[in-house]
């Protein structure tokens, strides 16, 4: 039975947390802006917009949080027994560190452009941290540039961020806005979701092709395992988004979808960590 | 025009068809290349060991220890990283006698992941 790692543990959740929330303040933002009806603000719209105040503070201390951890956590990973003296280094020398302190510079940028009232551009600052997430993925690493597989993995990442983040949001209009106003923001959130899951389908085969380099035995191996688990529950999510579409299409107000986005909101934080998980497992042609 | 339903079916079957498949199969910095090579045996003593990853690595978070068969440490402990290929890292040796030695290297990708390995090497008489 393998030893309990908690600085494993620790990263994951840290991890987590840092994108989830992200992911969070892009989806929040994408929803206030674009699928919330900004013009009815102060209308059919006005308690959900209050809401979306509360939950971006929240994202955006999580999210801070999130990235304060996983740095220093990131640090004793890499410099065992010495997080504090060697923290400056890792901020400072390593490519690791320069992304952090992007992260968090963007964060307090995308606070004051709230605090300034100006929400499209807090969403485009918010997209362009989300995306960042890519810079910790495979073609960074490889090295070399710009290229088609960079590419694929900063719009899967923008892909996943505008689905899976605005589901939050999501359950405060279908729970709070009048229902004529929160059905049609469904409808628009509907059209988009489809789209970013065209694209997380698309950039996905892409990946697969770019870097698999043998079948993967999928039962035979932990990372097979998380991988099968990964793909259950993002059917699971799938399935759920198309019981939500065809119930409003038979009439079901907004409202009525409440219980299954909260169990959306489960499944899709479950997809996050195990992508984690699975971002720091070898592959079975590594082990 | 393509109606959503069947784009949403599409991308329902490419999704969960391509996502195990999506397997990153570069996660880790592993060693690639080695000069001298694993398992070499050479006419003369090198003045460097020379490493080449599959991934570009954080040269402030890598090592590489060369020693003797008595254990002890035949490299000048200054590792010095390639700016021209950040996926390459090398350390000088001192003057080495024919003998075995063995290379022990620690490595963090700058995706942060950590790998590790050692391979020996022989200088003939």
């Amino acid at each position: 039975m393998p030893a309990f790692d908690a600085l494993a543990v620790g990263l994951t959740a840290s991890r987590t947390l840092a994108v989830g929330a992200l992911f969070v303040v892009f989806g929040t933002l994408l929803v206030a802006t674009v699928i919330a009806d900004p013009a009815a603000a102060n209308g059919s719209m006005a308690e959900p917009h209050r809401g979306f105040a509360a939950l971006l503070r929240g994202a955006l201390l999580g999210a801070i949080l999130g990235v304060g951890l996983w740095t220093g956590l990131q640090t004793e990973a890499m410099a065992p027994g010495e997080m504090l003296a060697r923290a400056p280094t890792v901020l400072l020398q390593t490519n690791f560190g320069h992304l952090m302190l992007l992260r968090l510079g963007l964060l307090a940028a995308i606070g004051l452009a709230l605090a300034a009232h100006r929400p499209r551009p807090a969403a485009a600052l918010a997209g362009l941290a989300a995306a960042l997430q890519a810079a910790h993925l495979h073609a960074m690493a490889i090295g070399h540039g710009p290229s088609l597989l960079l590419a694929s993995e900063v719009l899967h990442v923008l892909a996943a961020a505008s689905w899976l983040g605005s589901l939050p949001a999501l359950l405060l209009v279908v729970t709070t806005a009048r229902p004529g106003a929160a059905t049609a923001a469904v409808r628009r959130f509907s059209v988009m979701a489809f789209s970013a899951v065209l694209v997380i389908g698309a950039t996905a085969a892409l990946q697969a092709v770019s870097l698999a380099g043998e079948p993967l035995s999928l039962a035979a191996t932990a990372y097979g395992r998380v991988c099968l688990a990964k793909a259950a529950l993002f059917a699971a999510l799938l399935a759920l988004a198309v019981r939500n579409q065809w119930r409003l299409r038979r009439g079901a107000s907004a409202a009525a979808l409440g219980g299954s986005i909260g169990t959306a909101i489960v499944l899709a934080a479950l997809i996050l960590a195990l992508a984690v998980i699975l971002s720091a497992m070898p592959p079975p042609s590594e082990a | 025009m393509i109606p959503p339903r069947r784009l949403f079916i599409a991308a329902l079957v490419l999704g969960t068809l391509a996502g195990p498949g999506a397997v990153p199969g570069f996660a880790h910095a592993l060693l690639r290349a080695a000069q001298p090579a694993p398992g070499s045996l050479l006419p003369a003593a090198p003045a460097w060991v020379r490493l080449t990853f599959s991934e570009t690595v954080e040269p402030l978070f890598c090592k590489i220890k060369v020693t003797d068969a008595t254990g002890k440490q035949v490299d000048d402990g200054s590792l010095v990283s390639d700016p021209a290929d950040r996926r390459r890292l090398m350390i000088r040796l001192k003057p080495i006698p024919p003998g075995e030695y063995l290379v022990t290297w620690f490595a963090t990708s700058t995706d942060t992941h950590r790998t590790q390995g050692t391979f020996r090497f022989q200088v003939l008489k």
